[in-house]
């Protein structure tokens, strides 16, 4: 029961560090809370969906291109929503932010209508059983993906010239860009990678969870941003081991606890890091000089 | 007389004037951002409906302890998550706000999922004209005070105010009690005009909805919070021709008006802004040196 | 100038240290400030001179040692205790509450003096009207007497600099402290205003009678108007004593000009 539980809970939590890794990107550079990232998330499920059911497009193929639009998306987003405010207070950002998650999940509804689409698994339903645990072909598939991923971007955070460039931002935009960083062209890369990153967790879930719908985003971007915080926000090992975590919590609670208050226990958790450990489990506290 | 679909649109003007300049309070003049007012709104409307359901106390008596209880739950919440700056408290009041929400959805005197039918109809016309003057006249006197003084240096410059011997814990968590406690009157005008409540419909996006009432009409700006809510309420139910183009274009406006005008309608550009910098301010509003302490 | 009795201490620093990670931002520090004195702090950029009022204020908290003012311990008091206890500061780099006016500011600095709550404002209750008048009355006093009276309506941030530094030193007399910290109240100011602040500062401890602590780097102040004058360096107190004995000491001198000399 344990182990089972723990697992379904590693399964659910490397999707949320998908995602938490999008907010905590973003926020590592331009210090905004993408509020729209869960829109993101949504387009990319909807993408690979409209690819897969609707023009025959091979699995894989629909999985990449879905990253690649939400890529564009978000892009796109960063240029019209975020660019302009760069230099205006947080809270004007953060409204911006607010507005274009509006906006996004509008224009879903409007273009798909509001009843749920069906996204079949590509995959044969085969289960492998034994004594402690029994896990599906397809979330073996979703977790090999999801750690895939999460180690692509490490090596590419650590090793490439890029990855170095976007490290110098997180820690200093103003220093980084004095030392001759193209500080636009590495916002653009960050909020391409994250979108692209939500995106992939939006169609596994699609898979997962068999349907896509405009607001699927909700939920999974308020938890994502929790999984973000969780392991400290702006860093990157910080959001995967925090969406882990959150993953692992909220099964177990639900498990354990009461199914009802699965989403509560998030929000709790929440709380109690911010109460007891403000700067996230792996994150340094941050001084006020007077 | 005024036909029954115009009555509503100016009862719900009145009620989102009231959740507006509430907000205004801890967020434009404390400088405090909370995305969970929604959240004491419920608090409201669930105490007061459940009190006129299960006792038939006056509509007034009921009306008031819903405020209370919210009030009450502001200051509970507000002890621990107002040490919090900037965005972090943005975060625990959303929060805080789910968890409210959720436990709303589980508890068997609240109707769980199902929502709280046949509360009855005791808002009136008088009522939320009356209490939303009420409401504005307390807040408008408490900013020109000594305590609302207090509120806007704690906006300003919080190291400085507590310079000044401002116990700046005690006035936020004051702010945060007051702006709860009228979020519940607005709730309990809500559940007894509407007579059926249901724990979604004070969710997140309502907060959100409320917190842009406030921005747009201007933040720190007691007009601007009145002409925001009254924009923001009027002007989805004037769109209800292209209904489903009504939020597109709402999120629309919001993202435009950031770019164009973001102090909001009638507000002034709060602390400092166009610095010279690419890094967000720490606060919301006031530019702070910061420096990671090296271990 | 008086000498010090014994009884007329009013701030006694003792031992006191901070440390920030592996730095002594103060170390060990000493000094004892009289009743209506007026001490000057120096030192070269970066030796504590700041961290120290930060001390005093409870801005932080000390590492170790003591503060005692009054004859009653004050570290680890909040900032809001400290001021109300009779201890006001200015600040290096002014902290004005931009958007607020002149007047406004000042009445701030009286916050811990007045009484006007919740409840008293909310239902209007009569003490509370009058007492809002006299502080209004005796804010304007005290803006005339900085000389900004002919200012209280502006904005703050709309002051030029110098009149910002005049402005934060009347909020803090707001706050009626025994105590007054002023943190380079002429950085920014021409030679002329450099003067006039001079005679200010002198006729708040004569008129007024309180008692100052100022860090400033302009000597020709410091060295005006001080009777004591304590030299940090690198957090710790290298040199205490009177201006023409701090001029003539060989280690403040190295201090300030380094070993060459």
């Amino acid at each position: 029961m344990f182990v089972q539980q723990l697992v379904n809970g590693i399964i659910l939590g490397s999707i949320y560090s998908l995602i938490a890794l999008g907010y905590t990107m973003v926020y590592g550079i331009i210090m905004l809370i993408n509020f729209a990232h869960g829109e993101i998330y949504m387009f990319g499920a909807f993408a690979g969906m409209i690819l897969v059911v609707f023009y025959d497009v091979p699995f894989f193929l629909a999985f990449l291109l879905a990253m690649a639009f939400a890529g564009l998306v978000g892009l796109t987003l960063e240029y019209l929503a975020y660019r302009p405010l760069r230099r205006s207070t947080r809270l004007a950002a953060l409204i911006s932010a607010i507005g274009a998650s509006i906006f996004l999940q509008n224009l879903a509804l409007l273009i798909m209508g509001a009843r749920p689409y069906t996204f079949p698994s590509p995959f044969t339903p085969r289960v492998y059983q034994s004594t402690l645990l029994t896990i599906s072909k397809l979330e073996i598939i979703i977790l090999a993906i999801s750690f895939l991923l999460m180690i692509g971007l490490t090596f590419f955070i650590q090793k490439t010239k890029i990855g170095k460039a976007m490290r110098a931002a997180a820690q200093d935009i103003d220093t980084a860009s004095l030392m001759g960083v193209n500080v636009n062209q590495i916002i653009s890369i960050t909020f391409l990678i994250g979108s692209a990153l939500g995106a992939a967790a939006g169609v596994m879930v699609g898979i997962y969870f068999r349907t896509v719908t405009p607001t699927m985003g909700l939920m999974p971007g308020l938890k994502g941003f929790v999984a973000a915080v969780l392991g400290g926000i702006g860093r990157i090992p910080g959001a995967m081991l925090g969406g882990l975590l959150l993953g692992i919590a909220e099964v177990m609670a639900a498990a354990y606890i009461s199914s009802q208050y699965r989403d509560a226990a998030a929000f709790a958790i929440l709380i109690l890091v911010l109460l007891f450990k403000p700067a996230g489990l792996v994150g340094s506290a941050i001084q006020e000089k007077v | 007389m005024i036909s029954a679909y115009y009555l509503q649109i100016i009862i719900l003007v009145g009620i989102n004037i009231i959740m507006a300049s509430s907000l205004n309070l801890v967020v434009g003049y404390t400088g405090q951002l909370s995305i969970g007012h929604a959240a004491f709104m419920s608090l409201g409307a669930y105490v007061s409906a459940i009190v006129t359901l299960q006792t038939g106390l006056p509509f007034i008596v009921s009306l008031l302890l819903g405020a209370a209880v919210a009030g009450l739950f502001g200051i509970l919440i507000g002890i621990p998550t107002l040490r919090l700056k900037g965005d972090y408290l943005a975060i625990a009041t959303l929060g805080f706000g789910e968890i409210i929400r959720i436990i709303f959805l589980n508890l068997k005197i609240t109707g769980g999922a199902v929502g709280l039918r046949g509360i009855p109809k005791e808002t009136t016309l008088l009522w939320v004209i009356g209490v939303t003057l009420l409401s504005l006249f307390v807040l408008q006197r408490i900013i020109n005070s000594r305590v609302g003084r207090a509120l806007i240096a704690i906006r300003e410059d919080e190291t400085a105010a507590e310079s000044m011997g401002i116990n700046t814990t005690y006035y936020k968590t004051l702010a945060f009690g007051v702006g709860a406690f009228f979020a519940g009157l607005g709730g309990g005008l809500f559940a007894h005009y509407f007579r059926y409540i249901h724990p979604n419909v004070f969710g997140f996006m309502r907060s959100i909805e409320q917190l842009c009432m406030v921005v747009l009409g201007g933040l720190g700006n007691m007009w601007g919070a009145i002409i925001g809510a009254t924009a923001l309420t009027a002007i989805p139910e004037l769109l209800r021709a292209g209904a489903e183009y009504r939020l597109l274009v709402y999120g629309a406006i919001l993202v435009l008006m950031m770019r164009a005008r973001p102090q909001g309608l009638l507000g002034e550009s709060i602390g400092q802004t166009g610095g010279r910098s690419l890094k967000r301010r720490k606060t919301l509003f006031t530019k702070i040196k910061l420096f990671r302490r090296n271990k | 100038m008086q000498p010090a009795e014994k009884n007329s201490t009013i701030l006694e620093i003792n031992e006191v240290s901070r440390h920030f990670g592996g730095l002594k931002a103060v170390d060990s520090v000493n000094l004892d400030i009289s009743k209506k004195e007026i001490v000057g702090l120096i030192g070269p950029n970066g030796a504590g001179k700041t961290t120290l009022f930060n001390l005093i204020t409870g801005h932080y908290e000390p590492t170790s040692g003591s503060l005692y003012f009054r004859n009653e311990k004050i570290n680890g008091l909040k900032p809001y205790k400290i001021t109300e206890k009779g201890i006001a500061r200015t600040f290096q780099n002014i902290r004005l509450f931009g958007m607020m006016s002149v007047l406004d500011n000042v009445l701030l600095g009286m916050h811990a003096r007045l009484h006007g709550g919740l409840v008293s404002t909310v239902f209007c209750l009569p003490g509370n009207k009058r007492e809002e008048a006299e502080a209004r009355k005796k804010a304007r006093e005290l803006l005339a007497f900085v000389g900004l009276g002919s200012k209280e309506k502006e904005k703050a941030r709309n002051l030029p600099y110098g009149e910002q530094r005049l402005l934060e030193i009347a909020r803090a007399l707001a706050a009626e402290p025994e105590l007054l910290l002023l943190d380079e109240p002429a950085a920014g100011m021409n030679p002329q205003e450099t003067m006039e602040l001079m005679k200010l500062i002198s006729r708040i401890r004569d008129e007024m009678e309180k008692t100052i602590l100022l860090i400033e780097h302009d000597m020709k102040v410091v060295m005006g108007i001080s009777e004591k004058v304590a030299v940090l360096d690198y957090g710790k107190k290298i040199a205490e004593g009177r201006p023409s004995e701090i001029q003539r000491n060989e280690a403040v001198i190295r201090a300030y000009l380094g070993d060459s000399v």
